[in-house]
Parts: structure tokens; C-alpha cells; sequence
């Protein structure tokens, strides 16, 4: 890979690192597995340069659907507590509220939650949404409305 | 009281706060930290043996991809179970989707083993649907009390013994994205009972599986993505186990395809003709796998009665493929030393078919390597800006 490219892919990683990050987070509830999906997903989109022609898109599709994958996440989960066991934590902690909003959405069905957490943390429009999960504005629309009256029922309230 | 798109924005704008304190670390570059995929996967180490595929399997097979000679795999098996489901892990094929260690050669043996080794089915009866001569291609039936029945197509095989190459109706696989390698769809059925899928995997270039769960919601969908798969293309065979609330294989499906680049589609632009071609994007089109019809219960060795063709089954998916071709097997009319359109043109003057549109898949040189006769939605569109009424496609919007 030549200089520039590499420095291009340098600039993308430190631009979109905390925002992939956050969607990570906000789909697994583990700051540790999020890092280390999202430094899987940056390898991956390292890899595969010279032909990804949205980073930004591509990078957040990656992440949400390693995200889901409960398998892998049970598996990482397990490898990442024994290899950081003794390691710090360097950030603090999400306020509760905020935590516990996430973990609603989680709790949602999938694809929902994806769809939620790319509209509201990363605040994008419908349209990059649909075009990065491969669906239909339509679909996402109603992935979104469906979330929306299903947390605020958890929640409490107003839809 | 706040609405919950009010709070929805709170809750994440102070969730982006709190990212701001996050430093990224060094990034990693071409060795990743994760433990590798072979973690993730059923992993059977292989002992590879390369074996041209028997005359009746390269007859079917030859249709949709012709080439390379084709590999043949002795699969010693891992003892995880990576989805978590309480299922046996299923080593499949590359070439077919699956074969009994023991090297079970009669339809009706293959059939068991499946059922038992596989589906779990400990009561299924096995039947020959048409009892055609086991000497050649079979499709076998197995079915158990409150299962649905399953048919599977069988071929014999110089190595395995026999092989099924379809069972029941194969997904589709396609890209996530097109054009990117961000990922793999595999499309799924949504069975009546069936609450989860267990999808099993296998790329051209490993000799490991990949296995992941969809859940209802998915199988609502008609689809599963996975990331593990970033380049749809190397997918080469799948195995779809459909679950009741038991974790109980209530039916399933599986198919392969046998070129691991994904196929370009040459279109003919205008029967007859042999204007420039109308090529569609290979990666803006879903793959398909081959779809075996057997015309009648005698199937012999040189192809009579034996006809082939592809469907797909996604949702909102076309099927415009070539019924009722006037010549079996479809693929004696491939001239691979002729550029593929004028092959496709070729072949579109030649056949009656009750549907006209037809495609064929074209190797590095532009020849005509095999006849398929289904396309995704955007390739249609491609067709019909160029052809226009000339081509005759069966649409189906279901669900879109």
C-alpha cells in the first residue's frame, strides 16, 4: 500500500475511531469487546482499501453486523476479560441513565436496535442507513418506528 | 413528559460526550489482535484430495460454471458446536454440499445418514421420489412424522462415494453492500414453527466453516447478514438448519455453487444480434445456486432426461428462467471459444422457452461458461433498458 493511501487511511481511522467505537458500545454493552470489534473492523477495512468506496459506511456496517453475531460476541467477550483481565479502565463509567437507555436497546430485536443506534448516535439519515444495512428506506423507516413505540413502552414513555 | 425521540437524542449526545474521552490506540495493521477466524468457526483440519467430479455431477454442474477441474474434500470432523444450538457441526462439501463419512453409496443410505447425522431425525423413512436408476443422479425424499419432508438431489461420486448436491431449495447469497465486501446475505424461508436458523458456511478459501444464528426476526426478514464473510463471492456452499422452539431441525436447506469468483452476467442485448453486450456488475447481482430438475425417473449417464436450471427463492426476488428448453442438457448448446453474447444470442434463437430471457456466465476471457436464466432486480432493469419489450421476465414483488 503506497504512503498516501496510508496516511488517507490513517486520517479516516483517527476521524471515525470514537464514533465506531460508540456503535459498538451501544449494540454490545462492553466497552472492551467494542474496542476490539471495531479494531477488527478498521483491520478488515485496512485489508480492503483500495475497494471500499464508502469507509464511513462500510466501517459502521461491519461493526453492527460483528455486533450481532451473539456467538462471536460470547466467544470475544470471554477472550478479550482474559487478556485484559488486569487491565484499567481508561475512561469513566456512562451515567446510568444513559447506560441503561442502551441497554434497551439492545434488548430490542436486532435489527431495530441497529437501526436506532446508526439514526440517533450517529445521527444519519435514513438513507445512508438503508444504504448501509443493504435494505429499503421503507424497511428502515419501519425497523425505526417499531423501536421507537417498543422502547418508549419499556421506558415508560411517550412514543 | 419527554417523547422518546427527545430522550433518544439525549441519552445519545451524552453518549458521544462520553466518547470524546476515549483516545484511540495505535491501530492495528494487517495482524489483527482477535485470535484468528479459525476461532470462530468449526475448524476440521483437511485432508485434500483433488479429484475431478464424476461424469453425472460434471454434467449438472457444467451448466452454470464450467472450468476448473473440481475438488472433492475429506473432511475430518471438529466435535464444537459454535452456534450454541445443541446441533451436531456439519462438515459440507466444496463441489456438493454434503456426504456421509462412512462413504454410503445408495440414495436411500445417504438419505438416512442425513437425516440422522444432520436433521437429527430418528424415526425418517427414505424414499427414491421417482425410482430412478441409482446408477446416475437421484432425488431421494425424507420425511418424519411432523417434520416437513425434505427432497434432496443425490449423485454418485469416485470419491465420497455419493453426494447430495441440493437440498430441499437453496438460499441465495449475496452482498450486503454491492460492491464492497462489508458482508454476506444469506437468504432464509420463514417455515412455518421455525423460530432460529442455524447457518453452516463454507468458503472457497478455507478449509474451515462458518456457522451463525438467525433469529425470528431475521427469519421474518428472509434474511441474515454476517460479517464473517466479507466477500459474498467466496461463499461456496450453505447449509440451512431450520429450529422450532426446541432447538429441533424442523426442515432444511442447502446448496452450492462451484466458481468462487462471482459470476458476471452478459446479457444479450438483442436476439440475433451480435451488438456489444450489456454487462451487469457482478457484485450487483445475487448469486445463485444450481437448482437440479430431473425430467424423468431415468436419469442415465449421458444426461438424457436430465435438465438443469437456477432459480432463487429471495424475497422480491425474479425468476425469469428458461422453463422449458427445446434441447437437453442446456449446456451442449456453450461454444466456449465464442465471445458470451453471441452465445446468449445464440442459444436465445435456438430454444423455445416459455420465458426468453436468458444470461450466461462468462470466465476471464469473456467466453460463455454456462446458461443461467434468473436475475436479481437490478440486472432486469439493466435488461429492460436495453431490450425493452423484447424481453419477456417474470417478476415477482413479493413483500418488497
Amino acid at each position: 500500500m503506497a504512503d498516501g493511501e496510508a496516511g488517507s487511511f490513517d486520517g479516516f481511522y483517527l476521524a471515525e475511531y470514537r464514533a465506531v467505537v460508540g456503535l459498538a458500545f451501544v449494540l454490545t454493552g462492553d466497552l472492551r469487546l467494542a474496542e476490539d470489534l471495531t479494531q477488527d473492523a478498521f483491520t478488515a477495512a485496512w485489508r480492503n482499501w483500495a475497494e471500499i468506496v464508502n469507509p464511513s459506511g462500510w466501517i459502521r456496517s461491519v461493526v453492527s453486523n460483528k455486533a450481532r453475531s451473539s456467538w462471536r460476541r460470547r466467544f470475544v467477550s470471554q477472550r478479550v476479560a482474559d487478556a485484559l483481565a488486569n487491565t484499567a479502565a481508561t475512561v469513566e463509567q456512562l451515567p446510568d441513565d444513559t447506560s441503561g437507555f442502551w441497554e434497551q436497546v439492545r434488548a430490542l430485536p436486532k435489527r431495530q436496535a441497529q437501526v436506532v443506534a446508526l439514526f440517533y448516535l450517529d445521527d444519519l439519515p435514513v438513507s445512508e442507513i438503508a444504504g448501509l444495512l443493504g435494505c429499503e428506506e421503507s424497511t428502515v423507516r419501519k425497523h425505526l418506528s417499531r423501536g421507537r413505540r417498543n422502547l418508549a413502552s419499556r421506558l415508560g414513555v411517550h412514543p | 413528559m419527554s417523547d422518546i425521540d427527545t430522550i433518544a437524542r439525549s441519552h445519545a449526545a451524552a453518549t458521544r460526550s462520553w466518547l470524546e474521552d476515549l483516545e484511540p490506540p495505535p491501530r492495528r495493521m494487517d495482524t489483527p489482535v482477535v485470535s484468528g477466524a479459525a476461532d470462530r468457526r468449526t475448524v476440521h483440519p483437511l485432508a485434500v484430495r483433488w479429484s475431478p467430479v464424476w461424469a453425472f455431477a460434471a454434467a449438472f454442474v457444467a451448466v452454470i460454471a464450467v472450468g476448473a477441474a473440481m475438488v472433492a474434500l475429506t473432511i475430518s470432523r471438529g466435535s464444537t458446536d459454535p452456534a450454541g444450538l445443541g446441533l451436531r457441526p456439519v462438515d459440507l462439501g466444496l463441489g456438493y454440499v454434503w456426504s456421509d463419512e462412512s462413504g454410503s453409496t445408495s440414495p436411500e443410505a445417504l438419505g438416512a445418514a442425513f437425516a440422522t447425522q444432520v436433521l437429527g431425525w430418528d424415526q425418517a423413512i427414505v424414499v427414491n421420489k421417482d425410482n430412478a436408476d441409482p446408477a446416475g443422479p437421484v432425488w431421494i425424499q425424507i420425511s418424519q412424522p411432523d417434520r416437513q419432508p425434505i427432497d434432496m438431489a443425490t449423485s454418485p461420486d469416485p470419491e465420497a462415494g455419493r453426494v447430495s448436491l441440493q437440498i430441499g431449495e437453496p438460499s441465495t447469497i449475496r452482498a450486503v453492500i454491492p460492491g464492497e465486501p462489508a458482508g454476506t446475505r444469506i437468504g432464509l424461508v420463514p417455515y412455518p414453527g421455525a423460530t432460529s436458523a442455524e447457518v453452516t458456511v463454507r468458503t472457497f478459501t478455507s478449509d474451515t466453516e462458518i456457522v451463525f444464528t438467525a433469529d425470528s426476526d431475521e427469519l421474518e426478514a428472509g434474511y441474515v447478514d454476517t460479517a464473517e464473510i466479507p466477500d459474498a463471492g467466496q461463499a461456496g456452499t450453505v447449509l440451512v438448519r431450520y429450529l422450532d422452539n426446541n432447538s429441533d431441525v424442523i426442515t432444511a436447506t442447502g446448496g452450492y455453487t462451484d466458481s468462487p469468483t462471482p459470476l458476471a452476467v452478459t446479457i444479450a442485448p438483442d436476439g440475433g444480434q451480435t451488438s456489444a453486450p450489456t454487462t451487469v456488475p457482478a457484485d450487483q447481482r445475487e448469486r445463485y445456486f444450481m437448482r437440479l430438475v430431473i425430467l424423468d425417473g431415468v436419469a442415465t449417464v449421458d444426461g438424457d432426461g436430465v435438465n438443469s436450471e437456477v432459480s432463487d427463492i429471495a424475497e422480491g426476488a425474479i425468476d425469469a428462467r428458461c422453463a422449458t428448453p427445446a434441447k437437453s442438457p442446456v449446456d451442449e448448446l456453450l461454444d466456449e471459444t465464442e465471445p458470451a453474447y453471441q452465445t446468449a444470442n445464440r442459444i436465445l434463437n435456438s430454444l423455445s422457452c416459455d420465458v426468453s430471457t436468458m444470461a450466461v456466465t462468462i470466465d476471464e476471457g469473456g467466453n460463455a461458461t454456462g446458461v443461467i436464466g434468473a436475475l436479481d432486480s437490478q440486472s432486469v432493469a439493466q435488461i429492460q433498458q436495453v431490450v425493452g419489450d423484447e424481453i419477456e421476465v417474470e417478476i415477482d414483488h413479493a413483500d418488497q
